[in-house]
């Protein structure tokens, strides 16, 4: 399986008649784009506005991001089960434009009105420190706004929402089918020196049974209860790994974010090199019992001992305690099987970094990579402009939750109320000091 | 005091003196999936193990397991 990655810098975005790409310059004609929106009945209006880095701008009710990219050759499409049927994905060329996204600012009546099930959303600013707290403050951003219809259902409005992103993304890619890209990278696991040490990665997933999406989905099928799952790389760049669009939060990844999934990128770059990069565990994890997390942890160092691998990088997403210990107890069960692991995550550590900044250990974790606190509390400071779906004097983030006033000063309590705002999948941009 | 939690040996690891393991997450003390005389037999076994963990000395952290079978995860 070979993917060609083919590159289309974009470094501005510009409203115009025609939808079309040029010389790093992405064209938009914002009438054609809202109205392939408007085609979804349970879309009640839709508006389109664009956020640039350095503009003091703040985005606000937002939902997810998503890179555009475009399937030119071999099988199946980009967000295989969702913009076409289910085929395996992962082979041909994908077209993407990189430097822009296109992001969801939405609002619709919810059904679920407290609890983890419930709909939320998070901010971006493109200025200042708080832009450099998520990837999007060094992106143009392309920022649908989406009301939609009364009386929809949580999945409908999840399904809706994601499908306008999509949609959207995916026109914007179709201007490159005829262009040269600035780059191609090419994505194989090709056999390579039986004498480079044998790495696979496990994407911890968090997924709740009980919510009417569980979070994370595996091209389109929401992932519940499972046992580990064996996915070739490339799958992951084709966007076979979704989330819930109801859910805004910088606790999970956004799809732009499984879209560039950074460990992953890396270990396909080094494969043959200084590495044999075998797959990507797909690990469903945030079982409710301690024989249930033993089971995924049993499982899931058994698929790496059968692989043959010499050592696994595992990362988690979200920030709860419960698949924090599915996580640990799978690092002690691969070690205990002579898989050496790596366990990269966010962590705790309060307000000021001195409570604890784990919740569990093993003493098997003897190598962790932190990817910086997300109890931190973030200064929100004025913007000149927001933007966002409906009124946005004042914005709630979570059901139940105080009303911030969007556009003069105040504190948000951690950077996960930004999208994106905690790294968990290792793209590290957060750097440290000892003091 | 006991405490009666499903992720027991996080518990353990926070120092808590007496803790007994729970049915799950989200229902400790019992299962909303059993018939009603079940869910009563089930909390009444890991009450009655919470009660014993009271009457026994410990020296640091212990676990005490009610004799519970688990069939979900």
């Amino acid at each position: 399986m070979k993917l060609e990655m083919a590159t289309f810098f974009v470094k501005d975005v510009r409203f115009s008649k025609h939808t079309s790409y040029d010389s790093e310059v992405l064209e938009i004609n914002k009438e054609e784009l809202i109205n392939l929106v408007l085609e979804d009945k349970r879309v009640l209006s839709a508006d389109l506005d664009v956020a640039r880095p350095g503009e003091k701008t703040r985005i606000v009710k937002l939902r997810d991001a998503v890179e555009p990219r475009v399937k030119v050759s071999g099988p199946g499409c980009v967000f295989p089960g969702i913009l076409g049927p289910v085929e395996t994905v992962g082979e041909g060329r994908t077209n993407r434009l990189s430097g822009v996204t296109v992001m969801i600012s939405s609002e619709y009546r919810p059904t679920i009105l407290s609890g983890s099930g419930s709909q939320s959303s998070v901010i971006v600013d493109m200025w200042g420190q708080v832009g450099h707290l998520t990837p999007f403050g060094s992106m143009v951003n392309i920022v649908l706004m989406v009301a939609l219809v009364d009386g929809v259902t949580e999945l409908d409005a999840h399904a809706a929402m994601q499908l306008a992103e999509f949609k959207v993304a995916l026109r914007l890619a179709e201007t490159t089918r005829e262009k040269v890209p600035q780059d191609i990278e090419v994505f194989e696991l090709f056999r390579t020196d039986p004498s480079l040490p044998r790495i696979v990665y496990i994407a911890g997933a968090t997924t709740a049974w009980h919510m009417p999406h569980s979070g994370v989905a595996y091209y389109g099928l929401p992932i519940r209860e499972s046992l580990p799952t064996l996915i070739h790389p490339n799958e992951v760049l084709d966007g076979a790994i979704t989330k819930d669009v109801r859910v805004g939060t910088g606790h999970r990844p956004t799809t732009w974010s499984w879209m560039n999934p950074a460990v992953i990128l890396e270990l396909l770059r080094q494969h043959g090199k200084q590495l044999n990069f075998l797959g990507v565990i797909l690990q469903r994890t945030r079982f409710e019992t301690e024989f249930g997390k033993q089971i995924t942890a049993a499982c899931t160092s058994q698929m790496a001992r059968l692989l043959g691998a010499d050592g696994a990088i595992s990362t988690r997403i979200s920030t709860s305690g419960n698949n924090f210990m599915d996580m640990m107890l799978t690092v002690q069960a691969c070690e205990r099987k002579g898989v050496k692991t790596v366990f990269v995550t966010a962590e705790w550590g309060g307000k000021n970094g001195d409570e604890l900044p784990l919740v569990f250990y093993v003493p098997e974790a003897t190598a962790m990579v932190s990817t910086g606190s997300f109890e931190r509390d973030v200064m929100m400071p004025v913007p000149d402009k927001v933007i966002g779906v409906g009124d946005c004097q004042l914005i709630q983030l979570t059901s139940g939750d105080k009303l911030y006033p969007s556009s003069v000063e105040f504190t948000l309590p951690a950077s996960y109320c930004l999208l994106d705002g905690v790294d968990c999948l290792g793209r590290l941009s957060s750097t440290c000091q000892q003091y | 005091m006991g405490f009666i939690t499903a992720m027991s040996s996080m518990a353990i690891q926070l120092k808590a003196n007496r803790v007994v393991t729970g049915t799950k997450i989200p229902h400790p003390c019992g299962d909303p999936n059993l018939s009603a005389e079940a869910d009563r037999a089930l909390r009444r076994t890991i009450m009655n193990c919470a009660l014993a963990s009271l009457q026994t000395d410990v020296k640091g952290p212990t676990m005490f397991s009610p004799d519970v079978t688990f069939t979900s995860g």
